[in-house]
Order: C-alpha cells, then sequence, then structure tokens
C-alpha cells in the first residue's frame, strides 16, 4: 500500500483539528478565523435555532471565557455558554458577529470625523474592561469589529489579564500594537497604559491614509508614547481628547499657537465669525465714510 | 516522478514509547538508543527518500539506497546523537547532515558512480518548497505511524478507513456506509468521533517521541493540530 495520498493526509489534519460536537447542542457550520489562541468557527445552536460563533481554545485555558463573561458591555460580545471537549480542548459560545473588522472598514476611507468616532466608541469597551480589573493585551484594528447598525465590538480576549494577578505570564500581543513593555517581556508591570499604547497604534494605523490636522495627531503620538508615563492615563481620557477635538475644543496633547487657536475657533463658530467680521466691516466702513 | 515506494511506512508497528526518541538517542542504554533510531527511522525514511527524489533527483532505486545508506552511516558514526536541540529543530539537523553525507559521498566517489551530480544551484524549486516538501513528508509519516497505532480496533477503524482514509473525489454518505457494515447511522457517527480522537491521541504521542524539547513538541502540536496540549 503506497503513502497516505496529500488530499487524505489534508482531510485527516482537518478533521482531527475540528471539535468533537456530538455531545454538544451545536452543530458544526465552517472555519472563520484563526488566531493565536484557538480557532473560531461559525456552529448552529440546534436549540435556540439560531447560528452561533464557537471558539475552540487552543490550549486548556478556561479563563478567556471567564473573563469575558464578566464584561457585560454592548462593545463586547457576550459568552453564551462553555464546555470542554471529549479531547480536553476548552471552548466558548458568543454571538456571532456579522460586519466588517476594523482594517476592512478602514480600506473604504472614511471621513476623519467617522474614523475619530469609531475610534473613540472603541476606547468605550477597552475603558469598561480596565474598570472591571482587565487589560485586554492585544488590541489591533484585526481585532475590532463593526457591525452593520453602527456597533463596535471588542474582540478576542483571549491573552486578557486580570491585573495584579499572576495569570498568563507569558508575553501577549502582536508585532506594531504592543506596548513597548509588553514587548520586552515585562508582563508584570503592564497595566491599562499598555492597552493606551495598543490604542494609539490603532489610531495611527487609521490616520495613515488621511489628512488629518496636527491636534488628532498629537493625540494618536501621546496615546502610543513609548514612555507610558507620556501617555493618557486610561482609554477614556484618550475618548475625551478625540471628542474635544470634534467638539472643536483644544486638545490636551497639542499645545496650539495663537494663530490655530483663531482658525480652530472660526472653522467651528463660522456664523458667529461671519457676523463679527460683517460687523466689523460695516463698523469699518461707517467709520470710513464718517471721516470723508 | 512515476515510481514510489513502501519502504518505511505505512501502518508498520512501531516501539511503543512515550518518551523522546531523540532524548533516547543520547541515552546509555543501547536497547533504549536502538529502538530510538528505529523510531527516527520510521520517522524520517520517506521524508529523506522524497527529499533525495526531488532536491538531489534521484531515481527511486537510488533514492532507497542512498536512504538506507544515509541512515546506516548515521546509525555507525553516531551522527544523531550530536544533535544539539537548543540550536534547531531535529528535522533541520537530519537535512543538514543528510546534504552533508551526500555532498562528501560524491566528492569521494564511494558510491557515488550510482548518483547523478547533484543540482546544488537547483533554480527549478526554491529552498522553501524543499523545506516544505520535507516537512510534509515528516507529517505524512507522522499521521501513517499514528493511523498504525489505531487500527486495531477493527469495525471503528473499517468504517474511518470507509470515509476519512478515502481517496476518492466525493465520500459515501453516513447512511450508505451503515448500510454497508450494517449498522446505525448514529453508529457511523459515533465511531468516526471515536476514531478521530484517537487518532488525535496518537498523533500527539508519536509527536511527543518524535521531538526532543517540550517547548518543540507544543510548537508542533500547535502547528499541526491547532492544539496546545496540556
Amino acid at each position: 500500500m503506497k503513502g497516505l495520498p496529500d488530499r487524505v493526509l489534508d482531510h485527516l489534519r482537518e478533521v482531527i483539528e475540528a471539535p468533537d460536537l456530538s455531545a454538544t447542542r451545536y452543530s458544526l457550520e465552517k472555519e472563520v478565523g484563526r488566531g493565536g489562541m484557538g480557532v473560531v468557527y461559525s456552529a448552529h445552536d440546534t436549540v435556540l435555532d439560531r447560528r452561533v460563533a464557537l471558539k475552540v481554545l487552543s490550549s486548556v485555558n478556561t479563563a478567556e471565557p471567564r473573563t469575558l463573561a464578566q464584561l457585560e458591555h454592548p462593545g463586547i460580545v457576550p459568552v453564551h455558554d462553555s464546555g470542554l471537549l471529549p479531547d480536553g480542548r476548552a471552548y466558548y459560545v458568543m454571538k456571532l458577529v456579522q460586519g466588517a473588522r476594523l482594517d476592512q472598514f478602514a480600506a473604504g476611507h472614511p471621513a476623519l470625523p467617522e474614523l475619530l468616532r469609531v475610534m473613540s466608541r472603541i476606547c468605550e469597551p477597552v475603558a469598561f474592561a480596565h474598570a472591571h480589573g482587565i487589560i485586554h493585551r492585544d488590541l489591533k484594528p484585526e481585532n475590532v469589529m463593526l457591525g452593520p447598525f453602527g456597533e463596535v465590538l471588542v474582540l478576542d480576549w483571549g491573552v486578557a489579564r486580570v491585573l495584579g494577578s499572576a495569570q498568563h505570564d507569558s508575553v501577549a500581543g502582536t508585532r506594531g500594537y504592543m506596548s513597548p513593555e509588553q514587548a520586552s517581556g515585562q508582563t508584570g508591570a503592564l497595566d491599562v497604559r499598555s492597552d493606551v499604547f495598543s490604542l494609539g497604534r490603532i489610531m495611527e494605523y487609521l490616520l495613515a491614509s488621511t489628512d488629518a490636522p496636527q491636534p488628532v495627531r498629537a493625540i494618536a503620538r501621546k496615546a502610543a508614547a513609548t514612555d507610558r508615563e507620556l501617555r493618557y492615563a486610561g482609554a477614556l481620557d484618550l475618548s475625551a481628547d478625540i471628542a474635544r477635538f470634534l467638539d472643536g475644543q483644544p486638545v490636551s496633547a497639542y499645545r496650539e499657537s495663537w494663530r490655530e487657536q483663531t482658525l480652530r475657533w472660526i472653522s467651528h463658530h463660522k456664523t458667529l465669525a461671519a457676523l463679527i467680521l460683517t460687523y466689523v466691516a460695516i463698523r469699518a466702513l461707517i467709520f470710513f465714510f464718517t471721516r470723508r | 516522478m512515476t515510481q514510489d515506494t513502501a519502504i518505511g511506512g505505512p501502518y508498520q508497528r512501531f516501539p511503543e514509547t512515550r518518551h523522546s526518541a531523540i532524548r533516547g538517542l543520547l541515552d546509555d542504554d543501547a536497547n533504549l538508543r536502538r529502538q530510538s533510531y528505529d523510531i527516527e527511522i520510521a520517522a524520517y525514511w520517506k521524508p529523506v527518500y522524497k527529499y533525495l527524489r526531488l532536491r538531489w533527483k534521484q531515481s527511486n532505486e537510488q533514492a532507497k539506497d542512498l536512504t538506507q545508506a544515509f541512515f546506516t552511516a548515521a546509525m555507525e558514526t553516531d551522527t544523531l546523537t550530536r544533535y544539539d536541540p537548543a540550536r534547531a529543530t531535529f528535522r533541520t539537523y537530519l537535512r543538514t547532515c543528510l546534504d552533508s553525507f551526500l555532498l562528501n559521498a560524491w566528492k569521494h566517489e564511494t558510491r557515488l558512480k550510482r548518483i547523478a551530480q547533484p543540482d546544488i544551484a537547483w533554480p527549478a524549486q526554491p529552498p522553501e518548497s524543499i523545506e516544505e516538501i520535507f516537512h510534509r513528508e515528516w507529517v505524512r509519516s507522522l499521521f501513517e505511524m499514528a493511523l498504525a497505532d489505531i487500527r486495531s480496533r477493527d469495525l471503528p477503524f473499517r468504517v474511518f478507513e470507509a470515509y476519512d482514509l478515502s481517496d476518492k473525489d466525493s465520500r459515501p454518505s453516513y447512511n450508505e456506509l451503515a448500510i454497508l457494515f450494517g449498522i446505525t447511522p448514529a453508529t457511523v457517527t459515533n465511531y468516526l468521533a471515536a476514531m478521530r480522537r484517537d487518532l488525535r491521541k496518537s498523533v500527539l504521542a508519536k509527536l511527543r517521541e518524535l521531538t526532543a524539547t517540550d517547548r518543540e513538541f507544543r510548537s508542533e502540536a500547535r502547528a499541526l493540530l491547532g492544539i496546545e496540549p496540556s
């Protein structure tokens, strides 16, 4: 007998990796994503007759669903169920999110205010997690999903860590988005500012192909500062600075010149500026004619 | 390539061990060393053979002879015992040893009157694809060894063989298998699930034997099966 043909080998690799759901209420559909911590499949919940996302974790660590279950926020995908497969791997079931990833959204070149509003929305679930003592540790465009009704969801909490705990001491994150303290392996020294750094890098990514003004770029720079003492203290501070820019107010990350202050004021108070200008012009004309 | 070989597998029984065979190569116990060699040869015979056919463009018979000669020489000269897990994976080390063996043999014109001149530059295929081929053959050997371990489960294995080992364009349905083997479709489902579970366990056990360190084992398991064993 000859060796295993290629397609049989490929099939075997596929079937022994696929989760055995025979003892569960779910039937497997197809693989929809793969990351460092596991594989996500779409599946069918035969009891509630709905499609769900089922993530099979690559290790026996069951911390991820427990971490997620603590975080009930509109910007975080809710966990419906969790369990163990017959081979010992842990899985959990969550809402199947339809929509576009942040990188796909950005590829459509949305307008700057829209980008900034999305950026601000990303900060909200992250800040919520921080308030519950949890840091994400792997924030990047691929882990943010924009739903069809404008919802912004932060995904993949697989390497999230409870602040102050000894769990997950390994280096986690994605090159280009992980903070310098993460990259250098100082896992014990991580705090919410590590996520702020990643948010800053995401913002820089979003701004890369735009002609964003200096204050906006300064916000991203401040969030992604190498020295974490120079970053925003939390995700909400970052979000607040973005909101200030959108409201036409000065941002904390950028010191404006007198000229920039004036131009910013004019651009956000166009009617009032026009009225003042008209008033000044009329007064000037009156002054000019009365002098004659 | 029109002709292949069945030497070195598939479906042979191999010594049952649960330690790393690579570590076993360094053991003082001659029996354990011999057993470890057997495991390594079983796992790497086909990758080496395939590598010789593709990289060194040897014919079927020449490749078989050279594979045999390489492993014999490796055993006689204790080449494999000089492997250092800290420096590279065993696969990389073995391939380096193989290239070195063939170049030396060619230079000294010992058995190389039977070998065509090696085409070192080999512009047709980049080295990455050779690496991939070697890796794929190694995976194939691994699965064949794992399958050999689970085929003792008679009926479940025959159902598994008819479905998961089928190389036909379309697989039989569970109902067709149920009729063929005189069992219910639910039993077909259970047998397949059980055999896949057994195969997964067996692949992991073989992987444990064929890797030198726990880190390498986990890394290979993750790459092959998408899991990190406990």
